[in-house]
Parts: structure tokens; sequence; C-alpha cells
């Protein structure tokens, strides 16, 4: 089982609860709320994006937290390790030397990649040869392709070059992400079968007594039902935006639209490094998957969760 | 520009086409052409009316 730290958004803040003061007759009452304010707990809606709930009243923004140093240290760490990797390998001498040569900058450029972004390198090979497709009467070739069902990506040595490390950051990000939805995924269908009273809270996430039974979606949920705020948040680049704007007119998936998106604020962040360009819901997501990467599965076993692979 | 419900080797896909700096493009004038299969494969296409800027040797200059 993976035991998680959570950080619950569920989690009880008096200051959100005002209470009469003493003296009313009602000392220690909450001023407002109580019976049958929010969803029946026995609601179970279902997964990803559905899992929209009401809005809870606005509250009083608060002055932003500066991060701890610590972090800040290690965002900066990080910073300057994407960049030293980045510029490393995204000059045109990237092409310079023998074919030897560029074979072995090539290995470099993944362990690197890897190393930063905290991804396994032997899940990133090198063709030779050509993998052609046919796109509307064009034969074309591959420069790169990525698995979803097995956690790989293939690049193919012709068109490797000095933006290669970006790409890698945007492929790198798919993996990661789809690992970690399906997980959620996973925790989400099994408490949908679990008929112990309070498995859902108010909100659809997981009910506090059941946060150890089902940590994946304990962690995440807080970020992925934030379903309204991630549509408004509308893409980050003019690529991710299309898919959006497609939802907006019926068209597409949810999923894939998550999916670009994420995998497109990996590559803003590898190329700009800190912070990360999107908005706060997109941010956190972000983060949030990639902490629940590095904390669980960069380093796990990934045989089991690849069958086909 | 984006074409859903395609198919590309058999197999049901998305389309995205894109300019070299990797933003949208149109389908009439594009570098690649990303496709997003409903099985969980993308594939990264080149053009080929557009590879002829890659280095002619498949991507590697000898050195001088």
């Amino acid at each position: 089982m993976i035991h998680l730290h959570i950080h619950s958004k569920d989690a009880w803040v008096e200051s959100d609860h005002p209470r009469a003061p003493a003296g009313t007759g009602k000392a220690g009452q909450f001023v407002k709320g109580g019976q049958g304010g929010g969803p029946s707990r026995h609601t179970r809606p279902p997964i990803a994006e559905h899992t929209v709930h009401s809005p809870p009243p606005p509250k009083k923004e608060k002055a932003p937290t500066p991060p701890p140093a610590k972090e800040v240290e290690a965002e900066e760490k990080e910073k300057s390790e994407r960049a030293k990797v980045r510029g490393k390998y995204s000059k045109q001498l990237f092409w310079a030397g023998t074919k030897e040569q560029l074979r072995l900058r090539t290995q470099l450029m993944i362990n690197d990649t890897s190393k930063v972004l905290r991804f396994d390198p032997h899940r990133i090979k090198v063709e030779k040869g050509n993998r052609k497709m046919t796109v509307n009467g064009k034969l074309m070739d591959s420069a790169g392709t990525a698995d979803l069902r097995t956690g790989k990506i293939t690049l193919w040595e012709r068109y490797v070059g000095p933006h290669t490390t970006d790409v890698l950051a945007h492929e790198i990000m798919h993996q990661k992400f789809e690992l970690v939805r399906q997980l959620y995924e996973l925790d989400r269908e099994a408490m949908q079968k679990d008929s112990r009273k309070g498995v859902f809270s108010a909100t659809g996430g997981v009910g506090a007594k059941y946060v150890d039974d089902y940590p994946t979606a304990a962690y995440l949920h807080p970020f992925l039902s934030k379903t309204k705020e991630l549509r408004e948040g509308d893409g980050v680049t003019d690529y991710s935006r299309l898919y959006w704007d497609a939802l907006k007119k019926g068209e597409g998936n949810y999923d894939i639209a998550m999916h670009e998106t994420l995998a497109e604020i990996s590559k803003l962040h590898w190329i700009a490094g800190a912070p990360v360009v999107a908005t706060p819901a997109w941010k956190n997501l972000y983060h949030a998957v990639n902490a629940f990467w590095d904390k669980h599965l960069q380093h796990a076993d990934l045989k089991g969760f690849y069958p086909n692979a | 520009m984006l074409e859903f419900h395609q198919v590309v080797d058999g197999r049901p896909c998305t389309l995205a086409y894109l300019t070299e700096e990797l933003t949208p493009a149109t389908k009439e004038d594009f570098t690649f052409v990303k496709v997003i299969f409903d099985d969980g494969e993308v594939a990264f296409l080149v053009n080929p009316d557009k590879a002829e800027n890659k280095p002619a040797d498949g991507g590697v200059q000898e050195a001088v």
C-alpha cells in the first residue's frame, strides 16, 4: 500500500466557521450553517471531471505566505539544474562531430534530462530506422513516439536535435500524469464499490476515516476536482488552448486537454525554469502530480503497471 | 488546428498540426503533426515537404 502524507483541503479551519460570541445566548454556536447544508454523503460522484461539486462560499483572500526557505532553495537548485542541462544540449553544436559522437551525446542528453526530471532513462530509447505513418494520404516519418500503454518514449535518431530536451520535458510529463491519473482512477473506482458510510466526503473527496484506504484519491482529489478552474485556466500555450477551445464547442476529450496542458506546463517549466507559468489551479495540479511521482513512483518498479510493455 | 475522429494506420486518433516552433498550424502548412491515438500511443510525425531543413545526412554533421 502506498502511504501518503496528506495535506487535506477538507481539514477544519476554525476561522472559516464563525461562532456567536459570549453573552449572546448562543455562545459557541455557529453563526450560520448546520443541518443539511451540503450534498448527501451517500452521493457517489463519478470519477475524473465529473466530480464537480457545489462551489464553496466565497472566502476572504488571505495574503500569500512566502514559501519556506528550504523550498525556495530547492526550487532555485532545480532551476539551475534545468538551465544547465538545457543549455548544454540546446545549441546548434549538438550536431557537430561524427555519428558516433552524436549517438553518445544523445544518450548523455537523455540521461541528464531524465535525471533532472526524475524519470527512468531506460524508458527512453533511440531508434536508428524509420517508422512511417500515412496522414491524409501523405507518408511521414516519426520523429518520436510516446506510448502511454507501456510508459516508453522512442526518439528517431535522425530527428534528435537541440530542441529534443524540450520535447522530452513534454513527453515525460505525459507519462507521469498518465500513471498518476490511472492510480487515482483505481482508487475512485474502488470507492464507488465501497459501501461503507462516509467513504466520500461532503465535497466528493475521500472521507477523513478512509484516507489510508484511498491515499491517491485523497491526495489528488483537491486538485483534480477543480474542473471549473482548470477549464477556465484555458490552457497555457496556444497549442494546449486548442483543446480547451474545442471542448467549449463540444469537441475533443477532457483527458487529452488535461494531458496536453500539463505537458505544456512541463515544457515551459523546463525552458523558463521557475516559476511555472499557469493559473493557480494548474500550478497546484502540476506540482501535486510531480510531488506524487517524486515520492511514490520515480524509484518504483513500474513493470506491474504496464502489463503490455 | 485539431482534427478529431480521424484514422491513421487503421487506428482512431486526433490530429494536431504544428509549426516548427510547435505552435498551432494549418492542415495546409505545417511542419509536424501530432497523432494522438485513442489507444494511448502518441506519434510525432514530420511533414516530408518541410523535412529538407534537417541535415541531409540524417541529423549528423561530420566534423571538419
